[in-house]
């Protein structure tokens, strides 16, 4: 029911021409503009780059996804668009306003939420927590208990409103910080991975609400994921960054027809040792594969983007020629993840893994 | 804008005060501490006193321990919550929030120290008050302590007077808290336990020998406690009062000053470092 109406609010912006055209337009309005951004840190092992001169723009109304793996340089991008953090070279801008010398313009514009820290004392209230936060932008207390209301009813939060903060679940914390997002009527939002750790219904009412919020009013958002589901359930176009690098950006119909061919999954058994599937990588005609580790059944699932039948059935061959026993295998339209991997040849288990080596 | 801000802080900051409990609770629970240090630094004075051979009590000097050791305690007990609001709203995630709403991050600041300075005020009074009889009655002494409208009001002045230079002392803690990652916490301590020995707290100054007396001589939290005295001790003049208070006032002016241009010097390497959300240890 709910990705029922999930999908009917994404329909205008992918089915209706006149709206895509209305997006498609090089003079539709930019929101926020991202030029070469550069953003290093100093470590103890030296300067790590979490971003790699980056080139971005977002137009008003759109949500727009930053999907890559743990690491890729996400967050430092949300944190640097809403003023919490200054790049190294480069610019950005937000609705014409430059993060480094106007922060306060971009401030009274913008807001921003995480999924890994909800903010709010955990003595008062929700309501009380979401009041706080409402002064700070000027709301005056009436506008802002209707704003509460009213938001809190959009995310069923309306009977949880006089729990205290530390008695909520995670799932109603995080609506609690979804509410406070866009209490300041906001023109662009910042959400940086807004369902991690949630359930599956609570995750799909949060999409649901933050639909609404771009498509009724016009709000663009900007959210950083390595959901690729959620990319794909309600971003108007999305950028795949890996290690502080965009790699492609485009409507996520767009970048999945870009691979071709259907990709190949194959069941293995047993499990590959590790380094034992990096022939497959070398194959002509294989842009880049996953594999992932299905212990109840005691196998090995290994998804490769392929350029035709031919690539195909020579990966089906290498497997078994390496002693492994192909249980299963079929092919599947391309997912964004085999997007990611044709891109850098490595899914995101893979690349999260090399990151924490 | 900012006015809402600071008056939501203010209400935050009342709550936080009083450890999120009720306000009969909460003000019992930091009443105890002042009222504590005042009865243990006037006995500790009147025992070390009165063994003495010849004894060497006095009353006015009891007034004068009993004062100092009570607004040390009101002084030290909010000129560090800008610092607290920091470092505790890192591990919350309020601060970096309340840092990207415009224009916030001050009147925040001010706000939390104003509610602290409220509820400091309120249990500082109400030790002060309960160690004078407490002590009067155990001694047997009697401390010649003024008080009237006028005297307590002029005690009042004083205590308002004193949040510019408590602010920014409080401002110059955080500007430090913003972009540190060690000692943030503990440094407050440190300071108060300074300030102790600088303000003329429990000793006058002249105690500590040159150049120290001198740099106590120029604090404003020694002034404040001279002009405190002055207005709460029999023989005190209005002349005095009104003198350390300028002084005061002046010194807090300055300190204030010093203490926001360090606090919007560390925002902006904080947000160069990208320590602004940084939780610490």
């Amino acid at each position: 029911m709910l990705d029922q109406r999930l999908n009917d609010a994404r329909k205008p912006t992918e089915e209706q021409p006149g709206l895509r055209n209305v997006m498609n337009r090089v003079d539709a309005e930019i929101t926020v503009q991202v030029e070469g951004l550069r953003r290093e840190f100093d470590s103890k092992e030296g300067k790590v780059v979490a971003l790699d001169g980056v080139n971005l723009q977002v137009r008003k109304g759109e949500i727009f996804g930053v999907l890559g793996p743990n690491g890729a340089g996400k967050t430092t991008m949300i944190r640097i668009l809403s003023t919490l953090l200054l790049p190294t070279a480069g610019k950005a801008g937000v609705m014409g306003f430059d993060v480094e010398h106007e922060p306060e313009k971009i401030r009274a514009v913008i807001n921003m939420a995480s999924g890994a820290e909800r903010a709010g004392y955990d003595f008062i209230s929700a309501r009380g927590n979401l009041w706080f936060f409402s002064q700070l932008y000027g709301i005056p207390t009436e506008e802002a208990h209707r704003r509460i209301n009213e938001l809190s009813d959009m995310l069923g939060l309306q009977n949880y409103l006089d729990r205290k903060f530390y008695a909520l679940s995670t799932g109603y914390k995080q609506r609690v910080t979804l509410v406070r997002a866009f209490i300041n009527d906001p023109k662009v939002v910042f959400l940086d991975e807004p369902t991690i750790g949630l359930d599956v219904m609570t995750a799909l009412s949060i999409r649901e609400y933050i639909l609404k919020q771009a498509k009724e009013h016009g709000r663009t958002i900007l959210l950083a994921t390595h959901n690729m589901a959620e990319v794909d359930a309600i971003c108007n176009r999305v950028a795949i960054i890996d290690k502080g690098k965009i790699l492609a950006c485009d409507t996520p119909a767009a970048l999945k027809r870009s691979l071709g061919a259907p990709s190949l999954v194959l069941e293995v058994s047993p499990i590959p040792a590790p380094g034992s599937l990096e022939p497959i990588g070398k194959l002509e005609g294989v842009k880049g594969y996953t594999s992932s580790v299905d212990e109840e059944r005691g196998l090995s699932r290994i998804q490769v983007v392929v350029d035709g039948d031919g690539s195909a059935q020579s990966v089906v061959d290498s497997v078994r020629k390496s002693g492994m026993t192909v249980v299963s295998n079929w092919r599947q339209q391309a997912t964004l993840e085999e997007v990611f991997v044709a891109l850098v040849g490595r899914g995101f288990r893979e690349r999260e893994h090399e990151a924490a080596q | 804008m900012s006015l809402r801000a600071m008056v939501a802080s203010i209400r935050v900051g009342w709550y936080r005060e009083f450890n999120w409990t009720n306000p009969l609770t909460g003000f019992s629970l930091r009443t105890v501490g002042p009222l504590a240090s005042v009865i243990a630094a006037s006995t500790v004075y009147y025992v070390g006193s009165t063994n003495n051979v010849p004894p060497s009590f006095e009353p006015s000097r009891l007034a004068y321990i009993l004062i100092g050791a009570a607004l040390y305690a009101h002084v030290a007990a909010y000129s560090w919550v800008p610092t607290l609001a920091i470092a505790e709203g890192k591990w919350t995630y309020v601060f970096p929030q309340v840092y990207i709403s415009p224009h916030s991050s001050l009147p925040y600041l001010t706000g939390r120290t104003l509610a602290s300075f409220v509820t400091s005020t309120m249990t500082v009074l109400v030790s002060l008050v309960l160690s004078f009889y407490v002590l009067s009655s155990v001694f047997h002494t009697n401390i010649p302590f003024m008080v009237n409208p006028l005297s307590v009001s002029l005690l009042f002045l004083a205590m308002l007077v004193n949040i510019f230079a408590a602010l920014g002392l409080g401002l110059l803690l955080s500007a430090y808290a913003l972009f540190a990652t060690k000692f943030e916490w503990a440094l407050p301590t440190y300071v108060a336990g300074l300030l102790m020995v600088f303000s003329e707290a429990l000793f006058p100054v002249s105690a500590l020998g040159w150049p120290l007396s001198a740099i106590a001589n120029v604090l404003p939290f020694t002034e404040f406690m001279r002009a405190s005295r002055q207005a709460m001790i029999q023989g005190g003049t209005v002349y005095s009062y009104f003198s350390y208070l300028g002084l005061a006032l002046l010194g807090g002016i300055v300190v204030l000053v010093m203490g926001f241009l360090a606090f919007r010097y560390a925002e902006n390497r904080a947000r160069r470092l990208g320590v602004i959300d940084k939780k610490t240890a």
